[in-house]
C-alpha cells in the first residue's frame, strides 16, 4: 500500500485495459513528478473528453457535436456508407485515405454465443439511413473473424434485396485478427480489392 | 525430422527430465505406469498442442505443480527450431518458437510432424465415427497447416449456430441463413482436404494392406456424407450443396437444437474388399487394418515432405504377432522412432536403452 492518495490514483490506472498493477504504480510515478498545471490539463482533457464527447446521430462515430466530422463534410460521396464494428475502426480506415464515403457503427458483431443478435446491433438505424439517404452501395469492413465475416453476411442478406450493392474488404487481411492490428498499406488494399457479397 | 533434445519439468510424473535422445531408435523401457507414454505424449504435444490421449491440459500437470513446462529442439532439413510451451493448470497455455511467440500456432506443425501407434488404435475401426474424421483431418493439418484453421473456422461457426438453435425465441430466418452460409463456407473447405487426404492416402493404403495380410483384398476408405452428393468438387458447389442440406434439416435442427447436417457429422470408414471393417473383419484383420491406416499416412507425410515425421509407438509390440512387427520394422530406417515397452524381450529391434523407473511418485529416465 502507497499513501492513500497515491493508491487511489494507481488503482483508477490499473482498472484501464492494458495497464497492470506495475505500470500503474510507473505511470502515477510519473504523474507525481509533472508540475500541477500539467497534471490539470490531463485531468480537465479526460474530463472534457467524457463531457463533450457522444455518438453522432446519423453514424454513431464518436463525435463533440450530433454530426461527427465526417458526416458534417459536404466533400463526402453521398450514396455509399461503410460498415464497421466499432468506432476506432473508421480511423483505422480514413488512415488509408482510399474512402470518401460515410460510415456507420454497428457496436459490434453478430455472436449467438454471447447473446448478441441483430437486435442488439444498430441495423435498424441503417435500414432507416439506407431509404432516407438513398444510399446505393455498402462496404462492409467487419472484423476478420468468424463473428465479422457473419455480420457482414448478415448485411448482404439484409441490403441486397433493397437493390444496394454490397461488398466486404479483400482478403489480405489476417484472418483471426482485429482491423485495429492490419497495417494502412494491406487495409488499403482490401478496400480497393473488396468483393461483391 | 529428429528431436534433438527435451526438457520437461512438472508434466505428469516428471517434475524434471533432461532428455537427450539416439537419433535412430531409442527403447523406453519400464513397469507400466513408470513414466514411459508422458515422454511420447510431450513430444507429440510439442507440434500437436494437444496429448494423444485426448486428456485435458490441466491432466498434463504435475500433481504438486502448477505450470508444466515443456521445450525441445526439433531437426528437420529446413533447420532446426526450439520449442517451448508452459501450461498452467489454470489460465492460458503460452507457446514459443525460437524464443518468439508464433504469429499462429499451427506453424509448429511445420516443426514437428509425427506419427504415433497406441494400443487403443483398434478403436479408429471399432468405434465411432468421430476418430476416423479426427484422424483424416489431423492428416489434412500435417500437409496443410491452412487446414487446421479451416477446422476451427468450422467448429466455430457450428457452435453459432447451435447457440442460435438453443435460443428461447426461435430465431429470425436471415439470422440463421448467415450461420448456415458460414458453416457451409468453412465445412466445403474441411470436406475438400478429407477428400485429399483420401485420395492421396489411397494407393498406400491397399499396397500396405495386401503386404501385411498377404491377402487380395483391398482396404480403402469410404466416406458416407449426408449432404455431399459426391459429384461436387470445388469449393463453391459444395458450400452451395451444404446450405441446401442446412435449409432441408432446418425443422428437424429447430427441434433438436443442434446441426445435424455437415462434416461434423459424417461418417469415413474404413472398407475391407467390399465389407465394412467395423462389423465384418476378424480382430486379425482390424490390427492390419489399423497398422496399414498409420503405416500410410508415416510414407504420406514422409513423400510429400521428403522427410521421415518422428514415430511413437507407445507399447505396440505385446499387441502383435511376429509378421505384423516385422512389417512395422522394415519400415523404420531413415526415421527417428520412438518406442515404449514393458519388458526388453517384447522389442524384436534393437536401438539404444532407456530404464524409465518411478521412484516416489518422480520418473526418471536412464540411459540402459
Ligand atoms: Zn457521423
Amino acid at each position: 500500500m502507497f499513501e492513500p492518495p497515491i493508491q487511489r490514483l494507481v488503482d483508477e490506472l490499473a482498472r484501464l485495459p492494458g495497464v497492470g498493477q506495475k505500470s500503474a504504480q510507473r505511470l502515477a510515478f510519473h504523474l507525481l513528478n509533472i508540475d500541477e498545471p500539467d497534471a490539470r490539463r490531463l485531468a480537465d482533457a479526460i474530463i472534457e473528453m467524457r463531457v463533450q464527447v457522444r455518438l453522432c446521430q446519423r453514424c454513431f462515430n464518436v463525435s463533440a457535436s450530433d454530426l461527427c466530422m465526417i458526416c458534417s463534410d459536404s466533400r463526402r460521396e453521398p450514396g455509399l456508407v461503410c460498415v464497421v464494428e466499432r468506432a476506432q475502426d473508421i480511423v483505422v480506415v480514413e488512415r488509408t485515405q482510399e474512402y470518401r464515403g460515410s460510415y456507420h457503427v454497428l457496436g459490434g458483431s453478430i455472436s449467438p454465443i454471447a447473446g448478441i443478435g441483430p437486435e442488439q446491433l444498430r441495423f435498424r438505424e441503417l435500414m432507416a439511413r439506407i431509404e432516407s439517404e438513398d444510399i446505393t452501395e455498402a462496404i462492409a469492413a467487419t472484423n476478420p473473424t468468424i463473428e465479422g465475416d457473419a455480420t457482414a453476411l448478415y448485411l448482404a442478406r439484409l441490403l441486397k434485396p433493397l437493390g444496394v450493392k454490397v461488398s466486404k474488404l479483400a482478403s489480405g487481411l489476417p484472418v483471426g485478427g482485429d482491423l485495429d492490428y492490419a497495417d494502412e498499406i494491406t487495409l488499403g488494399r482490401a478496400l480497393i480489392g473488396r468483393q461483391q457479397l | 525430422m529428429r528431436l534433438l533434445w527435451l526438457q520437461l519439468s512438472d508434466f505428469r510424473s516428471y517434475s524434471e527430465l533432461h532428455f537427450q535422445p539416439d537419433s535412430a531408435v531409442n527403447l523406453l523401457i519400464g513397469p507400466n505406469g513408470s513414466g514411459k507414454t508422458a515422454v511420447l505424449e510431450a513430444i507429440g504435444y510439442l507440434g500437436y498442442l494437444r496429448s494423444f490421449r485426448g486428456v485435458p491440459d490441466e491432466a498434463l500437470v504435475s500433481l504438486d505443480g502448477e505450470v508444466a513446462i515443456l521445450r525441445g529442439e526439433v531437426e528437420a532439413s529446413a533447420g532446426s527450431h526450439v520449442i517451448g510451451i508452459s501450461v498452467p493448470r489454470m489460465g492460458r497455455r503460452k507457446v514459443e518458437a525460437d524464443g518468439k511467440r508464433p504469429r499462429r500456432n499451427r506453424e509448429l506443425r511445420r516443426y514437428v510432424r509425427a506419427v504415433t501407434f497406441l494400443p487403443d488404435d483398434l478403436n479408429i475401426v471399432k468405434t465411432g465415427a468421430s476418430v476416423r474424421r479426427t484422424l483424416l483431418d489431423d492428416v489434412a493439418g500435417d500437409l496443410h497447416p491452412t487446414a487446421i484453421a479451416d477446422q476451427s473456422e468450422y467448429e466455430k461457426a457450428v457452435r453459432q449456430r447451435n447457440a442460435l438453435l438453443k435460443q428461447e425465441f426461435t430465431p429470425n430466418d436471415q439470422e440463421l441463413g448467415t450461420w448456415d452460409e458460414k458453416v457451409a463456407q468453412a465445412g466445403a473447405r474441411v470436406h475438400l482436404r478429407r477428400m485429399e487426404v483420401i485420395d492421396l492416402m489411397a494407393p498406400l493404403l491397399s499396397s500396405i494392406y495386401r503386404d501385411l495380410s498377404a491377402s487380395d483384398d483391398e482396404l480403402e476408405w469410404s466416406y458416407e456424407s449426408k449432404w455431399a452428393s459426391g459429384q461436387a468438387h470445388d469449393e463453391q458447389t459444395l458450400a452451395a450443396e451444404l446450405v441446401t442440406a442446412l435449409k432441408q434439416s432446418r425443422p428437424i435442427d429447430l427441434a433438436r437444437r443442434i446441426t445435424t447436417r455437415g462434416p461434423h457429422r459424417d461418417d469415413p470408414s474404413l472398407r475391407l474388399g467390399n465389407r465394412d471393417g467395423r462389423v465384418h473383419a476378424s480382430q486379425g484383420e482390424q490390427r492390419s487394418i489399423v497398422l496399414a491406416l498409420r503405416l500410410a499416412t508415416f510414407d504420406l507425410l514422409r513423400d510429400t515432405f521428403s522427410e521421415a515425421p518422428i514415430l511413437l509407438l507407445d507399447d505396440v509390440f505385446s499387441e502383435l504377432d511376429v509378421s505384423r512387427s516385422v512389417a512395422l520394422l522394415e519400415r523404420l530406417p531413415g526415421a527417428q522412432v520412438f518406442i515404449t515397452a514393458a519388458r526388453r524381450e517384447d522389442v524384436p529391434v534393437g536401438g539404444r536403452m532407456w530404464d524409465v523407473t518411478m521412484d516416489g511418485g518422480q520418473s526418471r529416465v536412464t540411459a540402459g
